[in-house]
């Protein structure tokens, strides 16, 4: 049993847990529906008070109160438990992630007791860390004249927050470790996960983005010219559309639950799909804008699916990167058509930012969830919002409204700033 | 800021019964209430024991460590709570003597009676 071929089919990584706190659902019943029914999670914002900000949307998560900057303050669903020895080290959008990655290891049939403290067990996250605790806290240093500085000023608000409180809270032994590429930062959790189970280093990874979706988090890209200004949802968040101006900033929390297919078939967990691969590739071109044709997209595209062994005929979806700017999305659509129509290949191609807006680095694993979902629920979301196809997107098959159509094959796509690019080939597990 | 004289602005999440009792011993340095607060505060922030038994009831000779199972940074929050409400300042050579709630009690007395003193 120890020869490569079967070595490497124990080491598929493979898909056992989805966790969701999102503005379209915050389990998966509810984003299955919302993915299906076109529902987005759009809703006005109030960014301090001030009806000046141009500014008027944001992808708020339901039945959370995060806006204080005291962790006594916060509410969220009764059904999570946080001790407060947890809940003091995480920042807002740690709230979200502990919740999706309870509800990611209840699916995936896990108890506490087999995660903590087991050698093989990692955590890979990623999020921004939060602006909005970070200055809070600085703040303090700078009023008292560096007299004071709170206790959590580190651990509960920089890049690396969301590891520190989960780690400790799940007893995770294996490895902990947290990526920072911007938008593209929880695809790249998800890939090296893949990597550390194909070699062998470890036999599951709890794998999680989270971001929030405060003035402090999200305004710093309106100064970008990055945002949209509409008033309207389906105005404001058009991925590919003509008419599009900008993205709607948005928080939440995603899990998912990466194993070895030999560890999960060992415990009998039922499998919801494989990562059949994943390749990245940068820009080398600019700070924050894509290159104009997408170099970089193409090669991680290319890249993953050379590394998964499929063909881009094979591919039945593409979840789109596309967060509805105009620059990122027109050249993530000149990509797609260098990668697939140049190949002969018509995928479906749909974002679903339309519905939950730009969860900035979030959306890699929530939107690689998203692909699970299509395979595993017999779907493939459309593209909501979308009435006049970009120029840029000629030959490309973009569907309004969900298909019922299941997917063997989807892609996975997503961009950071620093021309950084990921991509994700996620397949049906066929034992 | 810390004003020499504290303030209950950091007893905010506390019940009302807290605050009072602060009021009481700033005015007049009454040591039960003292007692009452800083059991309060104590209690505020003594962690889930890991083995899933019950939370350790926080009386004066327990020690923050070794009975109830403080970390250091569940210390240094107490601390920072302690350093708000009552205007003083606890360096770590300070810390280091403040093993059990009497010990947080009667430090808390001293520092701000000479505070008040100086006041």
């Amino acid at each position: 049993m120890n020869d490569p071929e079967s070595q490497a089919r124990d080491r598929i990584p493979v898909v056992t847990g989805l966790g969701f706190i999102t503005p379209i659902g915050c389990d998966r019943a509810g984003v299955v529906r919302s993915l299906r029914e076109g529902r987005h999670g759009l809703v006005p914002a109030r960014f301090f008070d001030n009806p000046d900000v141009p500014v008027c949307l944001v992808g708020a998560v339901p039945d959370f109160a995060l806006e204080s900057t005291h962790p006594r303050d916060w509410r969220w669903p009764e059904r999570y438990s946080i001790p407060r020895e947890t809940l003091r080290a995480l920042a807002p959008h740690g709230v979200y992630a502990f919740c999706a990655l309870v509800q990611a290891l209840e699916a995936a049939g896990l108890g506490a007791a087999q995660v903590a403290g087991d050698a093989r067990t990692g955590l890979f996250s990623a999020s921004a860390g939060s602006a909005l605790m970070l200055h809070r806290f600085v703040d303090e240093i700078r009023a008292t004249r560096g007299m004071r500085a709170h206790p959590m000023c580190v651990v509960g608000s920089i890049a690396g927050t969301l590891n520190f409180g989960l780690a400790a809270h799940f007893g995770v032994a294996g490895a902990v470790c947290g990526f920072v590429s911007a938008c593209a930062s929880s695809s790249h959790a998800l890939g090296y996960a893949c990597d550390e189970i194909r070699l062998g280093r470890l036999d599951r990874v709890l794998v999680v983005g989270a971001e929030e979706h405060s003035a402090e988090t999200v305004l710093g890209f309106s100064g970008m010219r990055a945002l949209s200004t509409e008033t309207e949802p389906r105005l404001a968040s058009r991925p590919f559309d003509a008419g599009r101006d900008g993205f709607v900033g948005a928080g939440g929390g995603a899990a998912l639950i990466v194993e070895s297919a030999a560890a999960a078939q060992a415990r009998g967990a039922r499998i919801l799909a494989a990562i059949a691969g994943w390749g990245q590739g940068a820009d080398g071109h600019a700070i924050a804008v894509s290159h104009p044709e997408g170099a970089g997209l193409q090669r991680a595209m290319r890249a993953a699916l050379a590394d998964a062994r499929v063909e881009a005929r094979a591919v039945d979806w593409v979840c789109a990167h596309a967060t509805s700017t105009p620059a990122g999305d027109r050249a993530e659509a000149l990509a797609l058509r260098a990668v697939f129509a140049d190949a002969g290949a018509r995928p479906v191609v749909s974002s679903t930012k339309g519905l939950t807006g730009h969860p900035l680095s979030l959306s890699g694993v929530l939107e690689a969830a998203f692909g699970v979902l299509a395979i595993d629920e017999g779907f493939i979301p459309g593209n909501a919002h979308l009435v006049t196809p970009d120029a840029a997107c000629a030959g490309l098959d973009l569907p309004v409204a969900s298909l019922a159509r299941a997917p063997d094959v989807v892609v996975n796509n997503s961009s950071g700033f620093g021309g950084s690019n990921v991509c994700h080939v996620l397949r049906r597990w066929r034992g | 800021m810390t004003s020499p004289h504290g303030s209950s602005a950091p007893l905010a999440r506390f019940a009302p019964e807290v605050g009072a009792a602060f009021e009481r011993f700033r005015a007049a340095g009454d040591r039960a209430a003292l007692l009452l607060v800083v059991t309060a505060i104590v209690e505020s922030f003594v962690p889930t024991p890991r083995d899933g038994g019950p939370v350790p009831v926080v009386t004066p000779e327990k020690a923050l460590v070794d009975d109830l199972g403080f970390d250091s940074i569940a210390i240094a929050e107490a601390v920072f709570l302690f350093e708000d409400l009552f205007g003083v300042s606890i360096g770590n050579k300070d810390l280091a003597g403040l093993r059990t709630v009497r010990d947080l009690c009667e430090y808390v007395e001293r520092r701000a009676g000479a505070l008040r003193a100086s006041s």
